[in-house]
């Protein structure tokens, strides 16, 4: 998605830090998130993400560093200040009050008549498929209907900018897939900026534009997801991100074809295209996806990168499948493979203690400095 | 198990009987121990005042019963008149538990742990002194040469021109005495269950409102109030049940011209020998604290039926 070049720098966060006692949450970090844009924060638990969430929404006080939206210091404005609001991960929906009730609730504050919250109430159930529950009470709804309430009352008010906290983390696979597309759909409808706080790499791949990889209060990347996960610019976020082989190795030769590295587990040097440059002898690690590595029972015709293998472990899931190889080495590598034809043509397939020949590509070889 | 035990124990101790057992017992004891006694009152409030003992007795032929002391309730002024302070007291006492109570209990939801345990056992703290110890005490503190009173006339005469000094606080043996000691004794039943309740609210309501442009006392009214009102009716009921029959109180600090009602059913019952003019008040005193105890139990009801989904 293109970043629409005059409002990237909508909401602003310059140098921001935030201290509890002793414990750093949110460690000198600055960012831009463009208007009507769909940004992630990703991280583990305890990363900083919530921390520099309630921030932006006014809960926390930076104790370092400035936070501007749309132009306006946000120093000292109160939650109910802001052009901002927030979908809880709870959703904190008020028990006592109706589904339409929670959804007008901001709007008392609004310069509007009763006429107009009305009207806006109804458009922000009817945005969220939900019209016919307006009388109901929160603990009458199910817990995808009370995530859309949770939705269509942060966006009653228009706030400039919208954060979501796991938005989809206390629904199941099948209604978090489909949510998942509503949210970006009413993100495009609306034109609002939407933050949304995730530990789900998975979530934050799909629903963002760009995603921000944090971890110990600092973010470690910021790119669109196919960014971040074709090319993460360090260990910590090739491994974060989706699931990864990362072995030590050694780089033996260095020119401009790319380089040798050997890693001793693999048994033999690889050969690896990349713009980065090594110095001949450096200690590295290897890292390449599962998915990047093409597996065969014959030797391939073009045997760049070939290693050789028997089937320890077969994983079926349907669309795709998992392989666990262990190499003559004894080191154990996953493998990936999409079933892009039905299993039933026989001979093609490859199954449990088969003796295997794996390649991986060249460019595929990601190199970070230093052990694994 | 049953390999260990002989066979006819194991199931003596298992026998489905037992179940039923468990759950009559509290019925059999309210039985016996409060529809028996009641019903006995109920029928003692209409019989007839006699030299004898039990000092009642029934007319000896149709209708066996009589009227009189209802009649009297309703027309003689000294009850209604015991009535309707009886209920006063109680209301400005619940009122005040709830005033002085709602603020403490709130502040207590908002502090750490280890300080909401110490701050409960201070609210609880009283209950390890006997109540009638603390009635004596108050009775010391209210006199005329007490500190306390010495202390509020002194700053009561600063305050105003020297033409309206007087030369102490009159506070003993006053409705005010009765109400103050009351709201001493009566608070910690405010603050307990609005504790329980207020402490059970999710705090993230309160950041929703606010996030949605609510100004913290708008936050206050708008969702902490009302989600706290099942924790109202218990405390409020807690206090202005015991309230309204309150006899030890009245006796030691109030006005024997504005008796309430526990003492008028003492008096009846003790001096004037009266019994059924004392049930009948007993009588009249629990149909109308039934009152509230059914609104409760709607309340209650309706609360858990919220809760459960």
């Amino acid at each position: 998605m293109a970043v629409p070049e005059p409002k990237a720098d909508f909401i602003r966060i310059e140098n921001v830090a935030k201290k509890f006692n002793t414990f750093l949450a949110v460690d000198n970090v600055s960012l831009n998130i463009a208007k009507s844009e769909l940004f992630a924060l990703l991280g583990g638990s305890g990363c900083g993400k919530t921390t520099l969430l309630r921030m932006l929404a006014g809960f926390e006080e930076p104790s370092a560093g400035k936070i501007y939206i749309d132009g306006q210091d946000m120093a000292g404005v109160a939650p109910y200040n802001r052009p901002v609001n927030m979908m809880f991960q709870s959703y904190a929906l008020f028990p006592h009050m109706t589904v339409a009730g929670n959804v007008g609730y901001g709007l008392k504050h609004e310069a509007m008549t009763p006429a107009q919250r009305k009207d806006r109430t109804k458009e922000m159930l009817a945005l969220v498929q939900l019209g016919h529950l307006a009388d109901r009470k929160p603990h009458q709804l199910s817990g995808g209907q009370r995530q859309r309430v949770a939705l269509a009352r942060s966006l009653a008010k228009q706030p400039k900018l919208l954060l979501l906290d796991e938005p989809l983390g206390a629904l199941d696979k099948k209604l978090r897939e489909h949510t998942q597309f509503e949210i970006a759909n009413i993100q495009y409808k609306t034109g609002i900026t939407f933050v949304v706080v995730t530990h789900d790499q998975e979530e934050a791949m799909t629903l963002a534009s760009r995603v921000a990889v944090m971890e110990h209060g600092q973010i470690r990347q910021i790119g669109q997801p196919s960014e971040v996960y074709e090319f993460p610019n360090s260990k910590f976020v090739a491994g974060f991100i989706g699931s990864i082989n990362m072995v030590d190795a050694e780089v033996i030769s260095n020119d401009k074809a790319g380089l040798e590295v050997l890693a001793p587990v693999l048994g033999q040097p690889l050969h690896v295209e990349t713009s980065q440059s090594f110095s001949t002898g450096e200690k590295v690690s290897l890292a390449f996806r599962p998915e990047k590595i093409s597996i065969s029972r014959h030797i391939p015709a073009l045997a760049t990168n070939t290693l050789t293998g028997k089937v320890q472990d077969f994983g079926y899931f349907g669309k795709d499948s998992l392989y666990r190889i262990k190499l003559t080495t004894g080191h154990v590598l996953s493998v990936n493979t999409v079933n892009a034809s039905r299993i039933s043509e026989g001979d093609t397939k490859v199954t449990w203690d088969d003796e295997v020949f794996l390649s991986i590509d060249p460019k595929a070889l990601m190199v970070f400095k230093g052990d694994a | 198990m049953s390999d260990v035990v002989p066979k006819h124990v194991d199931s003596w101790f298992n026998r489905r009987g037992w179940r039923d057992t468990i759950i009559a017992a509290p019925y059999l004891w309210l039985v016996l121990f409060f529809l028996v006694p009641f019903f006995i009152v109920v029928v003692m409030s209409f019989a007839k005042t006699v030299s004898q003992s039990p000092p009642f007795a029934f007319l000896p032929e149709w209708p066996y019963i009589r009227w009189e002391a209802y009649n009297r309730l309703i027309t003689d002024s000294l009850y209604i008149r015991s009535f309707f302070i009886s209920i006063y007291n109680a209301t400005v006492a619940t009122v005040s538990c709830l005033l002085i109570g709602y603020p403490m209990a709130l502040g207590i939801t908002r502090v750490g742990r280890s300080a909401q345990r110490l701050l409960l056992m201070l609210i609880i703290l009283p209950f390890w002194t006997s109540f009638l110890l603390r009635v004596y005490a108050w009775i010391g503190l209210m006199g005329k040469n007490s500190w306390f009173n010495v202390a509020l006339t002194a700053a009561y005469n600063a305050v105003v021109p020297t033409s309206w000094a007087i030369d102490s606080i009159q506070m003993m043996n006053t409705n005010f005495a009765v109400v103050l000691v009351m709201v001493y004794s009566y608070l910690p039943f405010m603050i307990l269950p609005l504790y329980a309740n207020l402490e059970r609210l999710d705090t993230t309501l309160n950041e929703a409102a606010m996030d949605l442009g609510s100004k913290p006392w708008q936050v206050f009214k708008d969702v902490t109030l009302p989600l706290s009102i099942p924790g109202i009716i218990a405390g409020g009921l807690l206090v202005f049940i015991p309230a309204a029959g309150e006899l030890i109180i009245p006796s030691l600090v109030g006005n024997a011209a504005d008796p309430m009602l526990g003492r008028v059913i003492q008096q009846e019952f003790g001096s004037n020998r009266d019994w059924p003019m004392a049930s009948a008040v007993a009588v009249a005193l629990l149909l109308f604290l039934v009152g509230p105890l059914i609104i409760y139990n709607y309340f209650a009801a309706k609360a858990q039926a919220g809760a459960k989904s």
